[in-house]
């Protein structure tokens, strides 16, 4: 397999939230049987919610998919950890995969810093600033969402695989690691769905859309940014200028036998926010 | 005997985590590199592969929470 060329990241949309899912975890595969050491894709997908494959379980589970599916919001499995977490056209999520070299330990906190860092510093470059933290009542809440002030704008999770099936190396890791950004559009119509979903499973969690921000409301970005027809584009083609020194560092682990090399996904033509 | 090890370096801090699914039977055979199970911790799903051929034992169940070093299941 040829390298792919690092020039012309974009935006990529998936029509089908499953197709989306099925394409990030093939990243992962790749890098776990050695095709790739590094890959990013930076993706959008139609409106939707996602939860973990865990979630499956519940014994509501199956009813509350349908009450949702009625309501004309899908819901989906995704490889990743956590809970639900919305998706849809103003949703930009950017997803690395790479492997750990055996020697080189990485922790789970770790590989979350490396995830969010990029992102806080292209925010602090638009002089936002923003911060890791929890924050009660949002999607998917954990430690490493990205905060404006009190209100959250992006989501993080992460799958690890370790062991014999990856690159043939014992103590090798590969890691699928998923920043999800609320760029454009309010989550009312998500947040109510969540909702319902959670009474009808018997969950007492609620989501308070209120305690979310979008990019593209903040003040640093009014004017040519937002109002641009490609701002989403845009976006993907500076997020993926500010991943470019994680991805050296990841795509330049040695593994021996391995050929280093970064993958991204070609860019597709993109749709406007709702 | 192999033990079903959770890695002791894998978080820093006493975070538990939390078995989410087994997806191998008790009492099966596995191989190695078969996924066995999937646990949870800080958002992260870790996929906890077999590092033996056998028939596994589960020691702790969906949905037990765990901390580093546990032994999850056996294989003999």
């Amino acid at each position: 397999m040829k390298p792919i060329s690092r020039a012309g990241a974009a935006l990529r949309c998936h029509s089908d939230p499953a197709t989306a899912l099925a394409a990030e975890s093939a990243m992962l595969d790749r890098v776990a049987l050695g095709h790739s050491t590094c890959e990013i894709s930076i993706w959008s997908t139609a409106r939707c919610l996602v939860a973990p494959r865990c979630f499956s379980r519940l014994p509501a589970f199956e009813t509350a998919r349908a009450i949702l599916e009625a309501e004309g919001v899908p819901l989906h499995l995704r490889a990743t950890g956590g809970d639900l977490a919305p998706q849809g056209p103003g949703i930009v999520n950017l997803t690395i995969a790479f492997v750990q070299p055996p020697g080189r330990p990485l922790r789970i906190e770790q590989s979350y810093e490396q995830l969010c860092e990029p992102t806080i510093a292209w925010l602090r470059s638009r002089k936002i600033s923003a911060r890791c933290g929890p924050l009660g009542g949002t999607f998917c809440d954990g430690a490493y969402n990205i905060l404006i002030g009190d209100r959250k704008l992006a989501g993080t999770a992460q799958r690890w695989r370790a062991g014999p099936r990856v690159c043939a190396a014992e103590s090798s890791l590969a890691v699928l690691a998923h920043v999800s950004i609320h760029c454009a559009g309010d989550l009312h119509r998500l947040s109510g769905a969540a909702d319902r979903f959670y009474a009808t499973c018997g969950l007492e969690r609620r989501i308070r859309p209120e305690n979310h921000i979008a990019l593209f409301d903040m003040p640093a970005l009014a004017g040519d940014f937002v109002e641009s027809p490609d701002c989403l584009d845009r976006l993907a083609r500076e997020l993926d200028a500010a991943y470019a020194d994680l991805l050296r560092s990841k795509s330049a682990g040695e593994i021996p036998g391995l050929r280093h090399q970064l993958c991204r996904t070609a860019g597709a033509r993109s749709h406007p926010p709702e | 005997v192999t033990d079903v090890i959770i890695p002791a370096d894998l978080w820093d801090g006493d975070t538990e985590a939390v078995i989410t699914t087994w997806l191998a039977a008790d009492g099966g055979a596995v191989r190695p590199g078969d996924l066995l199970a999937e646990i949870m911790v800080e958002k992260a799903q870790y996929e906890i592969r077999s590092p033996a051929a056998g028939r596994l034992t589960i020691l702790k169940d969906t949905d037990a929470v765990i901390i580093k070093g546990d032994t999850i299941a056996r294989i003999t």
